[in-house]
Formats: C-alpha cells, structure tokens, sequence
C-alpha cells in the first residue's frame, strides 16, 4: 500500500505538470513554425534551436534541481543562490559563444549558406539564452519555494511547470534576438 | 566562491558534449530542408518531443540527488525500493505522455492535411 502510495505521488504531482509542459510546449512549436520559418537565414537558425533548446535544459534543470535540493536539505540561503545564479549566468555565456563557433564551423562545411554575418552566430545564442535565464532563474527559484512551502515534492513539480515556461520563452527570446540583430 | 567554482568545474563539460549533441541534431534537420519545408509539423513537435524526455529525466535525476543527501538512495549502484519506485512512477507518466502526445500529432497532421 505504502509502495503504491510512494508511486501514486510521483504520477500525481508531475501529471498536471507535465500537462502544462505539453501545453507550453505546443505554444513554442507554434511560434518556431509561424515566426521563425519565414526567415532567410531559416536553415542556420534551425540548427541553432535544438541545441539551445538543450542548453536550456541542462542550465535550468540542475539549476533547479540544486536550487530544490537546498529547500529540502535546508541550506537555501542568499549565498549559495547568488552562486548558483552566477555559476548558471557563467556557463551560458561560455556554452553560448561554443555554440555559435560551431554552429558556424557545421554551417561551413555542411549546410554552406553565407548570409549571416560571423558575429551574430556568437550573439544570436548568447543573448537568447541570457534573456531566456532572466525569466527562468526568477520564476523557478519562486516555484521551488512555493512548492516546498505547500508541502509539495519540488523536484516533481517544479521541472516540468519549468520546462514548459523555458521553451515557450526560449523560443521568444530566440525570435526577439533575432529581431534586435536584424537577422535576414 | 567555491560553490561557484564546483558548480563549473562539474558541468562544463557535460554541458558542452550537450550542447554540442543538439547542434548535430539541429544541423541534420537543416541538412534534410525538402522534409523541413514539407512537413513543417516537424517543428511543431520539435520542442515537445525534446521537453518530453527532458522532463522525465530530471525529475528522476532530481528525485535521486535529493535523496543522495538525505540518505534515502543508497550511493551504490544496486537495486533499491526508493529507486524502482522512481523509475516505475516515471515510467507511468512517459507511456501517459508519449500517448497524449501522439494522439495531438496525429489531430494536428490530419487538421494539416
């Protein structure tokens, strides 16, 4: 009984979470499909989105997981969340311009189309996953310490709500960037 | 500073080979632009299909590191009844999702067509 009530929590806290994921997800879609398509530069932008899409993943989902495990084990404080938020500002910015070096790199040797101009293939990732940070760090340090306040398992619910809320952004502030380095 | 420093030195490297994995798969869609520009419902599902998997793993990767420092997880790799109840509940909630998941594609590409 104590098993299925153990497994029945999981299924029960992430479900709606993960709801709001695939809904937040279909909204990225749609704007990658209606925004992002008609652009010149389309094929080099495309190679772009998945890789920050992942790089989102992987700043925000140990940022929260870090940011969840000091809830529970009760050292969140001032310190080490000014820390963690800087050790996650840090790496996107070096993990930003590899990107854009490589990107450029496969684009010279596979996909050879030259419209876009060397230093947007570095700030085009840099600024995009920087703005997408701003919303990402605020909301889910306060989604972790309201769930953990209402008795909740951050861990289950806080990544998925979070997941959803990134890409959605991830892929506006991609669209934003763009629109700010006049990208063709 | 040390947290800081812990923090980098222990994901910069994952990071990158992360990173350096969704540009391969970004630069193999590029490659393939007639089923792009095709099947534009490739993009729809694009970042559902990445968030999905995301999702699952780590909420089972944070469930696990919070338990690896209240002591819940053993740090051994053998089976334990903390851990085969996370990855059944996760598991659960995978088969629920790629279902919902593609009934929508399915909805969507018929609305397409």
């Amino acid at each position: 009984m104590e098993k299925q009530d153990f497994k029945g929590k999981i299924v029960k806290e992430t479900f709606p979470s993960e709801i709001i994921s695939i809904i937040g997800d279909i909204m990225a879609g749609l704007v990658l499909l209606l925004l992002i398509l008609p652009f010149k530069s389309f094929l080099i932008l495309i190679m772009i989105v998945p890789a920050l899409l992942s790089l989102r993943g992987n700043l925000s989902g140990p940022f929260i997981a870090r940011t969840s495990r000091d809830f529970i084990v009760g050292e969140f404080n001032k310190k080490s969340f000014l820390e963690n938020t800087l050790a996650t500002l840090t790496l996107s910015i070096v993990i930003g311009i590899l990107i854009g070096v490589f990107c450029m790199i496969l684009n010279f040797l596979i996909i050879k189309i030259f419209i876009l101009p060397i230093e947007m293939y570095i700030l085009i990732p840099i600024i995009s996953i920087i703005l997408t940070l701003s919303v990402s760090i605020p909301s889910s340090t306060a989604l972790n310490y309201i769930a953990f306040k209402y008795g909740l398992d951050p861990n289950n619910m806080v990544n998925p709500i979070m997941t959803a809320i990134d890409d959605f952004f991830t892929v506006i502030f991609f669209y934003i960037t763009l629109l700010i380095l006049g990208v063709p | 500073m040390k947290y800081f420093l812990k923090i980098i030195k222990e994901s910069i490297i994952i990071v990158i080979i992360s990173s350096l994995m969704g540009l391969f798969s970004g630069t193999f869609l590029s490659a393939n632009q007639e089923i792009l520009y095709t099947i534009p419902i490739i993009l729809l599902i694009l970042p559902s299909l990445n968030s999905l998997i995301g999702d699952i793993s780590t909420v089972l990767v944070s469930r696990l590191t919070s338990g690896l420092y209240i002591g819940t997880v053993p740090p051994k790799i053998k089976k334990s009844r903390s851990l085969k109840e996370n990855f059944l509940g996760l598991l659960i909630n995978l088969v629920e999702f790629r279902c919902i998941n593609s009934i929508r594609i399915y909805f969507s590409n018929n609305n397409g067509n």
